[in-house]
């Protein structure tokens, strides 16, 4: 009965290799990216923020290109923390591979992303750091550095030197604003007799439009004014389309159709604009990728661009300022 | 716990023949099934490319068709503007519309472009430019955007260049019109006065881009395939990250894709995978690429999976039925094991079962019949050596036949009585040699010369008791004194020639021992002229003594007979002749067996 017991186990090998074949060609095949999800809640889920539209259509293509399935949701107001902590909240029970979020600047959207966290769920940090707690994998907007582009471009247009550059920014409080402030006054600093003035527009455009004016009338005004968002843009270049005086340089950040047409009248002289595409697209590969990245590759930063009305309409430029074709991307 | 350790561990080498069976069935339908599933992979594989070739051909010419209905139309609609004589009245330069008629003229042009317009969903705007300042558009009240002048935007120059033949734009914004910034291709085309020679202006027609992406975005190439359109200088018309592209996240193949003939697909792999590119050429100038990848080619995953369940639980079933049919076979084989192992231990009393007259059937019936013939022969040693016992036993007894000894004795007490002292000397002393030989029982072969003695010795006594009744003599050859001999051969034959043959004939007789060579042979011969006997007495002589018959019996030449014969083997023996009142001869042959 030896035999028996011989030609037995040697069945029960064979079958185990069979299983185990079996099983990991099954596996290998599973596991090769069509059952990992992502869900990427946005600052704003609004189809008129150009912006976030573009982010989510990055998040999309990424997600095509690694054959994961993808949902993308958001508040309608930039600043509804309400909104994404209930959104994260729906995550922790709906269980996705991944989250990539851009937080809004509270700290109980940070306190939701750390349940996640805790749940074993892969989360991605875009656009913002979190307001507070241990920074997940991030791929931020390098504000600075576009602050420092629009400081450069502002000593390059001041010929004679001496930069003066007025800075017409947002909240004092503002995390975003403070740090293109920071950026501003960094490139500027650099030059022999930069100078640095800020104002408050409080996310305001006739604030900002008030402040622009008070510039105007200064006995000896800036060469350059700095506006550090869409709002504040919009409200100094009415100013000095009313004053009609053109001395005073007007750089903004971001880019709409407004800002484009003004570019292109010449009330602005350049936008700094970001790549919400890449954004995205990064924040999305970054989630879905194998394993976390350790040490300084967990933060990512996408570049921006100064644009000008010279080279406002070469294909990469166009691509970036109108980045839908009328057909969503 | 050891030797079961033993038995499970070691697989290889196999010991039992149903293991081999198994492993050999198994080796073999593994290897069948692995050649079979491998070439049909490779088949089916390439089947799949094929097709999805094909099928990627065949979208791709969809969007040509597409793209080229669009282009026609855009074309169609120029040439209606062409015709139109409002417009060639509007624009022309020696115009006699004065400023005053002017409004209907653009009223009714501009009626038209709409008209055009609302049946047409894909064009974004159709605009005429007169080379006299005049422009009317698809709108009522055009305000152009006076930072984008027309006469410096590329789709006018490059009309103008043409001269009479359209023209296709890359995609662009269009930003002529004030606050409008619009994703669009542009067909532009320089209208000829009536003359057919000179120039009057430029039309222009805009596609929505929205329509072309939509197209290629709607294209299904499996998961992650998708559809760019390259134009002749390698410029990117539509790509579904474009953005990616310029920003250098992204690289596409736009080198190998203006390389490759319309038509023609090509394989690329690297990091992002194994895609194909399928390429066509529009009439336009584009190049429209295809691009699947081949991991998820509909259908290919999911049939290769199933095929290779299929051939996973064939291959499960075949070793099962493997290891059950070696089972089947090896069984009587077993069995038979099992017999042989009781005859190992000495039971001969086994008989395999024999199931089916198939070789291991016939295995078993010979070995039946193996088992049988040793059982035979065992008993037939076994009796051998009893009677072989039994005869030694009787030779001993013979040696020392107290009735011999007894007359002997009383021969030597006669003659001591008759003061013959000198026979009494001789007679004691052959006596006691006689014994002294008798009682040596270290050998069972002795050399004929000291059987002689032995005779010699006896037949001094016997002389000695029987005097002037008793004549005898002993011929020998000297040849054969050096051969041996069993011990005691011919005393039994002496001993009845004197009591039976002799010693009842009145007149005495004489007894005549020889020992001769007869070829490889020796012979030995006791004659004597004595009584003789009948037939049925010498058959009587054959039968063995029964030992239990009493001494004076003595032994029987049946006995010494079968002596020889179990020493030297059949060939030899004893052989007798007598004639009642002549006399007997007994021949005793064995073989020279030199000491």
């Amino acid at each position: 009965m030896r035999n028996h017991r011989y030609t037995v186990a040697l069945t029960l090998l064979l079958a185990a290799v069979v299983v185990c074949a079996g099983l990991y060609i099954k596996l290998y095949y599973s596991t090769a990216g069509e059952d990992r999800s992502v869900l990427v809640i946005l600052k704003s889920s609004n189809a008129r923020s150009s912006f976030w539209q573009t982010v989510s259509a990055g998040a999309a293509a990424a997600a095509k290109e690694a054959g994961a399935s993808i949902e993308i949701e958001g508040p309608l107001q930039e600043t509804d923390a309400d909104t994404q902590v209930r959104l994260l909240e729906e995550a922790l029970a709906r269980k996705p591979s991944a989250v990539v979020i851009a937080p809004v600047d509270d700290e109980r959207v940070a306190t939701a992303v750390r349940k996640l966290r805790d749940a074993d769920i892969r989360v991605v940090a875009i656009d913002m750091p979190l307001a507070t707690g241990k920074a997940p994998v991030s791929v931020l907007n390098n504000h600075r550095e576009a602050g420092r582009q629009a400081g450069e471009l502002a000593a390059q247009l001041a010929d004679g030197g001496h930069p003066s550059v007025a800075i017409v920014s947002n909240f004092a409080g503002s995390r975003v604003s403070a740090e293109r402030e920071a950026g501003v006054k960094e490139a500027v600093g650099q030059y022999a007799g930069g100078a640095t003035q800020v104002y408050y527009s409080e996310d305001s455009e006739d604030r900002a439009y008030a402040i622009m004016k008070a510039v105007l009338g200064m006995p000896e005004p800036p060469g350059t004014v700095v506006a550090l968002n869409e709002i504040a843009a919009l409200g100094a270049a009415r100013a000095i389309e009313e004053a009609g005086d053109r001395r005073i340089k007007l750089i903004g950040f971001d880019s709409s159709v407004y800002e484009i047409r003004l570019l292109e009248d010449g009330v602005m002289s350049a936008l700094i604009v970001q790549k919400p595409f890449n954004m995205g697209y990064l924040g999305v590969k970054a989630a879905l990728r194998r394993t976390e990245p350790k040490g300084a590759d967990r933060v990512t930063y996408t570049d921006s661009i100064v644009v000008t009305k010279a080279n406002m309409y070469t294909p990469e430029n166009q691509k970036l300022l109108f980045p839908f074709d009328g057909g969503g991307n | 716990m050891v030797r079961k350790f033993r038995t499970f561990l070691p697989v290889f080498p196999l010991k039992s023949i149903q293991s081999s069976i198994a492993v050999a069935f198994s080796c073999l339908i593994l290897v069948t099934i692995a050649v079979t599933t491998l070439i049909s992979y490779r088949l089916s594989a390439g089947a799949v490319r094929y097709n999805s070739e094909n099928y990627i051909e065949e979208i791709i010419k969809q969007v040509n068709t597409n793209i080229q209905s669009y282009v026609d139309n855009m074309e169609n609609i120029s040439l209606l503007a062409m015709t139109s004589k409002d417009v060639k009245y509007y624009i022309t330069s020696d115009s006699f519309i004065t400023e005053e008629e002017r409004r209907p003229y653009e009223k009714r042009i501009s009626d038209l472009f709409q008209s055009i317009l609302y049946t047409r969903g894909d064009i974004a705007s159709i605009m005429v430019f007169g080379y006299n300042g005049r422009y009317v558009s698809d709108r009522r009240i055009t305000t152009l955007n006076p930072n984008a002048p027309p006469e410096r935007q590329s789709w006018y120059i490059g009309a103008q260049q043409a001269g009479g033949k359209s023209v296709i734009s890359a995609p662009h914004v269009q930003n002529i019109i004030r606050n409008e910034y619009r994703w669009v291709v542009s067909l532009s085309r320089e209208l000829k006065n009536t003359d057919g020679i000179t120039a009057d202006g430029i039309f222009l027609v805009d596609l929505n881009l929205s329509v072309v992406s939509d197209l290629c975005r709607q294209i299904d190439l499996g998961k992650k395939g998708y559809v760019f359109i390259v134009d002749p200088e390698g410029n990117i018309v539509y790509h579904p990250q474009q953005q990616l592209i310029y920003s250098n996240l992204r690289s596409e193949r736009i080198q190998d894709v203006l390389h490759a003939k319309s038509g023609t697909s090509f394989a690329v792999s690297d990091e992002d995978g194994r895609r194909f590119y399928s390429v066509q050429d529009t009439n336009i100038g584009w190049k429209i690429v295809g691009v699947a990848y081949a991991g998820d080619l509909i259908g290919y995953k999911s049939t290769l999976r199933n095929s290779l369940l299929i051939s996973l639980l064939g291959i499960a079933v075949a070793l099962l039925i493997s290891v059950a049919l070696s089972h089947r076979l090896s069984r009587p084989i077993r069995n038979l094991q099992r017999s042989m192992r009781l005859v190992e231990k000495g039971n001969f009393e086994v008989k395999a079962p024999v199931q089916q007259m198939d070789e291991i059937g016939q295995l078993s019936r010979t070995f039946n019949m193996m088992v049988g013939q040793i059982k035979n022969l065992m008993d037939e040693v076994i009796s051998t050596q009893e009677n072989k016992r039994k005869s030694e036993l009787a030779l001993l007894q013979s040696q020392i036949n107290p009735h011999f000894l007894y007359n002997t004795l009383d021969s030597i007490v006669w003659m001591a009585e008759q003061k013959q002292h000198e026979e009494v000397v001789l007679m004691t002393s052959a006596l006691a040699r006689l014994f002294r030989a008798s009682i040596t029982k270290d050998q069972e072969l002795v050399p004929i010369r000291v059987e002689l003695e032995h005779i010699r010795n006896y037949m001094l006594i016997q002389k000695m008791r029987y005097a002037s009744q008793l004549t005898y003599r002993i011929e020998f050859e000297d040849a054969i004194l050096p051969y041996r001999t069993l011990k005691i051969l011919l005393q039994p034959f002496v001993e009845n020639a004197i009591y039976h043959g002799i010693r009842n004939k009145p007149e005495g007789g004489t007894i005549v021992i020889r020992g001769k060579e007869q070829g490889d042979a020796i012979v030995f011969e006791v004659e004597d002229d004595g009584v003789g006997m009948t037939d049925e007495a010498i058959e009587k002589i054959w039968s063995p003594v029964p030992m239990d018959a009493g001494f004076a019996k003595g032994i029987g030449i049946g006995n010494v007979n079968e002596r020889i014969r179990l020493f030297f083997g059949p060939s030899y023996g004893i052989s007798i002749r007598s004639e009642l009142e002549e006399g007997t001869c007994i021949t005793i042959k064995i073989p020279k067996v030199s000491g």
